[in-house]
């Protein structure tokens, strides 16, 4: 392997992989990136068992090959480069020769063949996807992953494929779940729904919000989640285990519905929470003839109150939530009236836009 | 490096194979036995033959795959164990920790790993982790891994590698098949490191036997500490227990690093074993060049003395190793409880 790549190139290579390489790793080869030069120029893979990233860039290649360095030193030598091309070669014994004009480096490196084979993308047909759309349903469900790591299953969002094109994605902490269904074209040939990780998911957001415009594809392979976009690819490694059967907890159409303004019923949320007691968030719900009340009581601090105007007309129903479960929600609908569709004072609460359950939560009362 | 690398250890490695050749894995083992008798080797082969698709079931110990579980470089076989130990064997800096590295397991570790073994498989058909120096997991990362022992992720299989397997909870203990690894015969050892270091047969017997069946203790042995056992022994049986000075100044030369007062204490403990076999009358005295001194001090040694005396080394050790005692006052501490007990 010998190539020639412009310093400021193979640095922001090296840059992105610094997140993610392990130092403190019990598997050597962690801490390492692969870097693997071919005729249409060289790829910087790093991985730390949850995600890999691979990058593409221009370089002059002048053997082909391939070689697995140490991330922090050859970014710490490319970064003081005293020319603005550095040179690297593979020597005997998995050494890797880097030169840029007058200085030498000799690097110990190790052979290829131990770096953790990435799933490739022969093996994940990739579908050509809406990144804004991929996006905004990341934004809607992410919140409601669950944290809880003995109940590994729900540390992710799950993935499933829905007739006619659509693919819907679902979060759960057994709490409170969301759920958004959207148009995602092309078939990703998945035979049941997958779970991407929390971490995979995070990172997806992260380049997706870097350039929202650009051309992205997704694929699935046995094991993980691959994400494209221009010069660079993503692996998600996906979580083992079947995702509980959601559907049974969102309630069939509650009997009681009252329509909302969104952005005051947010705001209301949030003043109450204030005084809630401190970790639960707790504020207690009153529906009653045309008016929804807020209310939260701390035995230490006081009281507080917040009255909506609501179009209702039933009997009254009192009910606790916890309100970040419910801001959580409100704060990404993208509407400005939210449907809260109630059952019983032990009955979840189901949020909706009007007219729309293609993105829908659902989140258990507490007793208050 | 296949399961058939393990020597001396018939009955584990049987067991092993066994279950292997059934196809029935247990998906929580419990390697138990004292340092340095090939428990982790032991954990290795396992490791290939659960997961080598040129030879399933036994690892063949030369394909990639074995080749990069041996070098700890497999993505679907993990390694869990200390920040220390991590340290101690190379494969991180001091500095690539923000704070001070610990001695224990902790739970964020163990919740990583929970985190790692939820997902899918990256090359192999299973999921392998080994816990090293699992005794070394403090009480809260015991608890959250007992979750992972009661409801493991499909396909997983979980090593647990303990010296110390009575620090283990025992909920932790039940939900684990139980390997025991025994002391290697001091042959074995005594030929191992004859090649390995160089050493003259006689040093070779000598380095075997005083280690207590522990390859790893037989290798750290370097020839220079068998002259200075002599010396720590020959000092020791000279000691007048009447005239604090001497005690005071045996403290202060065999004290005066941690790693000395380490080695002085184990010479003794070592030592204080020999005596006791040469007053049973036995001559498998480990300190074998030191076989007629030994019988001599047997002569002048009761039996409820020496009893205390390993009592009190061990506690001194155990104190040594838990708390960050001062090595040389924990040496004159042990004197004079034995001049106390003496009088």
């Amino acid at each position: 392997m010998e190539f020639k790549i412009a310093a400021d190139e193979l640095k922001k290579a090296l840059y992105r992989a610094q997140g993610i390489v392990e130092r403190k790793t019990t598997m050597p080869i962690l801490a390492n990136v692969l870097i693997n030069a071919s005729k249409s120029g060289v790829t910087v893979t790093a991985f730390d068992l949850d995600i890999g990233i691979v990058s593409e860039h221009p370089a002059e290649v002048m053997k082909p090959g391939a070689v697995t360095v140490s991330a922090k030193y050859v970014f710490d030598i490319v970064q003081t480069a005293p020319e603005p091309f550095v040179t690297l070669k593979r020597l005997q014994n998995n050494y890797v020769e880097i030169t840029s004009g007058p200085s030498h480096f000799k690097i110990v490196g190790m052979a290829p063949e131990e770096y953790p084979k990435l799933p490739r993308e022969e093996s994940a047909p990739l579908v050509k996807v809406n990144g804004g759309v991929l996006l905004e349903m990341i934004k809607k469900t992410q919140f409601a992953i669950s944290t809880d790591e003995t109940r590994y299953i729900l540390n992710g969002v799950y993935f499933e494929p829905r007739e006619g094109g659509k693919i819907r994605m679902v979060a759960t902490d057994g709490h409170r779940l969301a759920l958004i269904e959207r148009e995602l074209d092309g078939d990703f040939k998945l035979k049941s729904g997958v779970i991407i990780p929390r971490k995979g998911l995070f990172e997806l957001k992260r380049l997706l919000d870097e350039a929202p415009d650009a051309e992205c594809h997704l694929g699935f392979a046995e094991n993980s989640a691959l994400f494209k976009k221009p010069g660079l690819t993503m692996v998600m490694r996906l979580i083992d285990g079947q995702f509980p059967e959601y559907q049974r907890v969102i309630p069939k159409e509650g009997e009681k519905q009252v329509t909302l303004p969104r952005l005051r019923f947010l705001e209301g949320l949030r003043r109450i929470a204030l005084l809630s007691a401190d970790k639960s968030n707790a504020v207690k719900i009153r529906l009653g003839d045309n008016a929804l009340r807020i209310t939260s009581h701390n035995p230490d601090l006081g009281e507080a109150r917040d009255d909506l105007e609501a179009v209702y007309r039933g009997p009254e129903l009192n009910i606790g939530f916890n309100a970040r479960y419910l801001t959580d929600v409100l704060s990404v609908v993208d509407a400005d009236e939210v449907v809260f569709e109630l059952g019983d004072e032990h009955s979840p609460g189901v949020l909706h836009a009007p007219g729309d359950r293609s993105y829908t939560a659902v989140v258990m009362p507490m007793r208050v | 490096m296949t399961l058939a690398a393990v020597k001396g250890q018939h009955r584990a490695v049987d067991a092993l194979k066994a279950a292997l050749r059934s196809g029935a894995i247990h998906h929580a083992w419990l390697f138990a036995g004292p340092e340095g008798v090939g428990k982790e080797l032991a954990a290795i082969g396992f490791a290939q033959a659960l997961t080598c698709q040129e030879r399933p079931g036994e690892g063949c110990g030369s394909c990639a795959s074995c080749g990069r579980i041996a070098r700890r470089n497999h993505p679907d076989v993990q390694w869990v164990m200390p920040q220390e130990e991590q340290i101690a064997r190379g494969l991180a800096g001091r500095s690539d920790f923000a704070n001070t590295p610990s001695r224990d397991i902790r739970v964020e570790q163990i919740r990583t790993l929970q985190e790692r073994l939820a997902l899918r498989p990256l090359e192999a058909e299973r999921k392998v982790a080994i816990v090293a120096s699992a005794h070394r997991m403090n009480d809260p990362a015991q608890n959250a891994f007992l979750k992972t022992l009661e409801e493991p992720p499909a396909g997983t299989v979980l090593v647990l590698i303990a010296s110390a397997p009575d620090r283990l909870l025992p909920t932790i203990r039940s939900r684990c098949l139980r390997v025991t690894f025994g002391p290697l015969p001091v042959d074995f050892i005594a030929d191992t490191i004859q090649e390995k270091k160089k050493l003259d047969r006689e040093s070779a017997l000598l380095a075997a036997t005083m280690a207590g069946g522990s390859l790893s203790a037989a290798l750290a042995i370097d020839p220079g500490e068998l002259t200075r056992r002599r010396e720590v022994i020959t000092a020791f049986e000279a000691l007048d227990f009447d005239d604090a000075r001497t005690l005071l100044g045996f403290a202060e030369v065999y004290g005066a690093s941690r790693d000395d007062a380490e080695s002085t204490l184990r010479i003794l403990d070592l030592w204080t074993r020999d005596v006791a076999v040469a007053r049973a009358g036995s001559d498998l005295i480990a300190n074998r060049d030191l076989a007629a001194e030994a019988h001599r001090a047997a002569a002048r040694t009761s039996d409820a003395e020496l009893q205390w005396r390993h009592r009190l080394i061990g506690e001194a050790l155990e104190v040594m190793a838990e708390r960050n005692a001062s090595p040389r006052m924990q040496l004159e501490k042990l004197l004079i409880d034995l001049a106390r007990g003496a009088r």
